[in-house]
């Protein structure tokens, strides 16, 4: 019984909040696992499968400091640190920029795989969940 | 190699030093030029190199620090801690500006300045812009600003480090280069050390070779002249004129000096080589000379003492008797010094021999002792023996000699005393004998005590003039003393007296040895003799009384005595009746052929025929002598019956075992009848004939024997002995013996004491036997006389002994008148010498 309610409140929760997936515009990638979406947005890779897999992400985007805080568990500060030695050593560098949803759209429409994440309701039927966050 | 020939040698030997000396400053200089090389290098690594290189690794850590610090500033999003990096900033450019001071192309490190202040003004501004921008992300929209940034950081580092490198290169070069250095001296050290060790044993090699060659050569040819026959004919060839040639050339010439003195020496050698031998034959002569001298004066000298007795028994005035006693005297000195003088040359050639008998001390001791007694009595001398612990009567010595060594002493102990008295003492310590002669006369200092001994040395000169004598008595003393094995010395004070001393070892021998220990088992040899086949035996005896002696005792056994006179005779008997003969008896001494020229001649004829030697040559010598003329058996005169009668069974009877005979010890008597019978076989008759007819030979043997030379004088002492020998004369046989093995004036005197003992003795006897043999005698008419008278001379016409003999015993039982009687004794003297054809004269006339 306890599961049960346990299953139904959960299942509330997902609906009532606007969740944050990951994305891909092709079907070359079927699912991502957490460390392989940590890894890309991470700048730590760039390879998935062996697929090269260009990251973008929207710079207006109000959840930013929660979904890296969820896939890497760093505030947004460390964050900064962190970008800040990669920038300074040259190593790697953020994920690609984009103002707004068209801009992303557009980058979609390229023959690149793209992987972004977004809030659930602004999924569109050209792109493809391959990773859901759960809070 | 011929250049070096005329560098001597020291030289040479300073070539491998030299070289080593030449190669240790190559190394020296080497080492030296390498160092300084190094040094040099690590001096300018040290002062240059070395800080820059440390200021340029600083500046790399620096660099580092500094763009660190931006993206710590940018991270921490702190615009104030970009002011701080311009502490790092000024740092940095202070380092850049000295090494800018300090490099040698200041161009390079301008570049790196100026690219340095490129990127800090570029990094500068973009830290502040990203520190200024919310979100660092957003830096993503000015793409280049980053990539331009990273690009040149990363120009200006690798410039730093480029720097660095180059500095780090250019340190290492340095270093290299010292070590190489180091390592050059180290090689080349070792290289040239090696080579100069090598190149100077080579080179040493080279030298010493040549040189030890030289040497040896040297060597072998001292060797050549080291040995026994130098071989001067060697000379050194070297041709080098360096030490060695030196050497050799003056060693060439020094050979060339020892030959001539070598050749010198070998001429003198030789020449005292035959000076040696010149002198020796001359000391050989010399000593032949006294012997034969001696030997000759003692003849003349025996006359001369003969002859004076006998004009002492003719009338004389008192005067001339004075002076024929002083003759007398001096006679007798004289010849007492030439024995001496005989003796000390026998002794010197080593020809006197020790012979040792047993003998009565006593007796010895007392001998000599009267025979001296007179002269220390016609002195005034008081002359005294005494024997102390004297316990063994009989020892084993040579009693001639050892009466020889006192009579010496005891006259030389009377001549040098005029008052007082000489006395002798003999003490016994067990086997030591220790006689001592002591005297009250002049008397001895040390230094004349030390030269007693020696061969013609008085006391001193004086000495000599005033008592005469030729000084060797002592000598011959202290020779037979030491021959004895025993030791003499004197013990003596000046005017006080001398006390001569000799200690002599004795052995002691039983008293049985002295006497007679023959065991005969006559009687069985006799009858064995009697049955033996007939037979022809050769008698070679020049001796009639021998020949008389053999003849009476082999009368009863069936032998035949062919009698020869001398050798020569003996030969042609032989010759003649070759196979009858089954022995022959030779008389080695015989005069025309002696007995070993006859043994060897009927040797020669036959090997297997026996000869038995009779003869009194008891020395070795002869015997051997005999033995190599083919004799087979000696018998020693005096003939002994059981000796003879062995010796025929011996050799007639193959299957005879001869009985080992001993010597017969003597009894020391005048006329020892039982030995005489002995030897004539207990015929009592023979004996007395013998006995007499002895005498009469012989009564005057001391005037005769003056007449003789010596060998005749020798023949005839020998058959003297060897008579009174047989007949059992003992002690004239003794003295006879004496004498007849040392002919000087006391032994004689001892002959003659005997024989006119055995005169005396003989002259009692015959006065009783003359009564005994009156018997009672047959009386018979003439023709009966006739008869036997006529049977006597057909006997002594036959030559036949036996015959005689038995019709002479036939007469002796007859009454004859004195004429016949006396006519009778003639014959029978006749007879007695085999003088048949004179016997019959005397009977038919």
């Amino acid at each position: 019984m306890k599961k049960l309610v346990l299953i139904f409140l959960t299942s509330i929760l997902l609906f009532a909040s606007n969740d944050m997936v990951v994305v891909t515009n092709t079907s070359v990638v079927e699912k991502l696992s957490k460390s392989e979406v940590k890894r890309l947005f991470l700048s730590k890779t760039n390879k998935v499968h062996n697929i090269n897999i260009k990251v973008v992400e929207l710079s207006e985007n109000g959840e930013k400091d929660k979904f890296y805080k969820q896939i890497s568990g760093k505030s947004k500060s460390q964050l900064r640190s962190y970008w800040t030695r990669l920038i300074f050593t040259g190593k790697a560098r953020p994920p690609k920029q984009v103002n707004n949803m068209q801009e992303l759209l557009k980058e979609m429409k390229k023959s690149e795989v793209i992987v972004t994440y977004l809030p659930k309701n602004k999924v569109t039927k050209q792109m493809k969940i391959v990773y859901t966050l759960n809070d | 190699m011929n250049f070096t020939n005329n560098i001597s040698i020291f030289k040479k030997l300073l070539i491998a030093p030299l070289i080593t000396l030449i190669l240790f400053l190559i190394i020296l200089s080497y080492t030296f030029f390498e160092h300084s090389k190094a040094q040099k290098n690590i001096q300018e690594v040290q002062e240059h190199i070395q800080p820059r290189l440390e200021l340029a690794s600083k500046n790399i850590i620096l660099f580092e620090s500094i763009h660190k610090a931006f993206s710590d500033a940018v991270a921490a999003k702190e615009l104030s801690w970009i002011d701080d990096i311009s502490f790092l900033k000024s740092e940095l450019d202070f380092n850049l500006n000295s090494l800018i001071d300090k490099a040698s192309s200041k161009e390079n490190i301008n570049n790196i300045k100026n690219n340095f202040e490129e990127y800090f003004s570029f990094v500068e501004l973009v830290s502040k812009m990203l520190i200024e921008s919310e979100n660092i992300v957003t830096l993503r929209d000015n793409e280049e600003l980053i990539p331009k940034m990273i690009n040149l950081k990363e120009r200006s580092k690798n410039e730093f480090i480029k720097y660095k490198e180059e500095l780090q290169k250019r340190f290492d070069y340095k270093l290299t280069r010292s070590n190489k250095a180091l390592d050059n001296i180290l090689y080349f050290g070792l290289f040239i050390g090696i080579f100069g060790a090598l190149a100077s044993i080579v080179i040493t090699l080279i030298i010493a070779l040549p040189i030890r060659n030289s040497i040896s050569l040297v060597i072998s040819s001292l060797k050549a002249l080291a040995q026994k026959e130098p071989d001067f004919k060697k000379r050194l060839y070297y041709t080098n004129k360096d030490e060695i040639g030196e050497f050799v050339e003056a060693f060439n010439s020094f050979t060339v000096k020892v030959k001539e003195s070598y050749d010198e020496l070998e001429q003198t050698r030789n020449e005292l080589e035959v000076e040696k031998t010149k002198a020796e034959k001359a000391t050989k002569y010399k000593s032949l000379f006294l012997a034969n001298m001696s030997h000759e004066i003692r003849t003349p000298m025996n006359g001369i003492i003969g002859m004076m007795y006998l004009v002492k028994q003719t009338n004389l005035n008192t005067q001339q008797k004075e002076f024929m006693e002083k003759i007398e005297r001096s006679a007798n000195l004289l010849l007492g010094i030439i024995n001496d003088i005989l003796d000390f040359s026998k002794i010197e050639a080593g020809k006197l021999s020790i012979n040792k008998q047993a003998t009565y001390l006593k007796k010895v001791i007392e001998e000599t002792f009267l025979l001296l007694e007179d002269s220390a009595l016609k002195k005034g001398l008081s002359f005294t023996y005494e024997y102390i612990n004297v316990s063994d009567p009989c020892v084993n010595i040579d009693s001639l000699r050892l009466s020889q060594i006192l009579t010496n002493l005891l006259s030389n102990a009377i001549k040098f005393t005029n008052n007082g008295s000489v006395s002798l003492k003999v003490l016994q310590n067990e086997s030591t004998y220790r006689f001592s002669i002591s005297d009250t006369g002049i008397g001895m200092n040390s230094k004349q005590q030390d030269k007693l001994f020696h061969s013609f040395s008085q006391a001193d000169e004086s000495t000599t003039r005033e008592f005469g004598g030729t000084g060797l008595g002592l000598a011959i003393c202290k020779q037979l003393v030491e021959m004895m094995d025993g030791k003499i010395w004197v013990e003596s004070k000046e005017d006080v007296g001398s006390t001569f001393i000799f200690e002599l070892e004795f052995e002691a021998c039983s008293i049985d040895d002295l006497k007679q220990t023959t065991k005969l088992d006559l009687k069985e040899l006799k009858e064995k003799l009697k049955k033996i086949s007939p037979t022809k035996v050769i008698l070679a005896e020049d001796n009639e009384m021998n020949q008389e002696i053999v003849h009476s005792l082999l009368d009863d056994m069936p032998i035949e005595i062919l009698d020869a006179s001398d050798g020569s005779v003996a030969v042609n008997l032989y010759k003649k009746y070759q196979n009858d003969i089954s022995l022959i008896f030779m008389d080695l001494q015989m005069p025309i052929m002696d007995g070993y020229e006859a043994s060897s001649i009927i040797r020669k004829i036959d090997k297997d025929i026996p000869i038995i030697a009779i003869s009194a040559n008891a020395l070795e010598e002869d015997a051997n002598r005999s033995k190599n003329a083919g004799v087979n058996k000696h018998i020693n005169k005096p003939i002994n019956v059981y000796e003879l009668f062995s010796s025929i069974l011996e050799f007639i009877e193959k299957d005879f075992e001869p009985l080992k005979t001993q010597e017969i010890q003597l009894e020391d008597c005048i006329l020892d009848k039982n030995l005489g019978l002995k030897y004539v076989d207990n015929n009592i008759l023979l004996y007395e004939k013998l006995l007499k007819s002895f005498y009469n030979k012989y009564k005057t043997w001391d005037s005769e024997i003056l007449t003789m030379d010596i060998s005749e004088k020798k023949l005839y002492i020998h058959t003297f002995k060897g008579m009174s020998g047989t007949l059992g004369i003992n002690k004239l046989y003794k003295f006879l013996k004496q004498y007849e093995h040392e002919d000087n004036e006391t032994n004689k005197k001892f002959v003659k004491n005997a024989f006119d003992e055995y005169v005396k003795y003989i002259d009692l006897n015959e006065n009783t036997t003359k009564t005994d043999t009156k018997k009672i005698l047959k009386n018979i008419s003439k023709e009966e006389l006739n008869e036997v008278l006529n049977e006597l001379k057909d006997s002594l016409e036959s030559f036949m002994p036996k015959k005689i003999k038995e019709v002479i015993e036939k007469i002796d039982t007859i009454n004859i008148d004195d004429a016949l009687s006396k006519k009778l004794i003639k014959v029978k003297e006749n007879v007695a010498l085999y003088k048949f054809e004179e016997a019959l004269e005397v009977l038919n006339g």
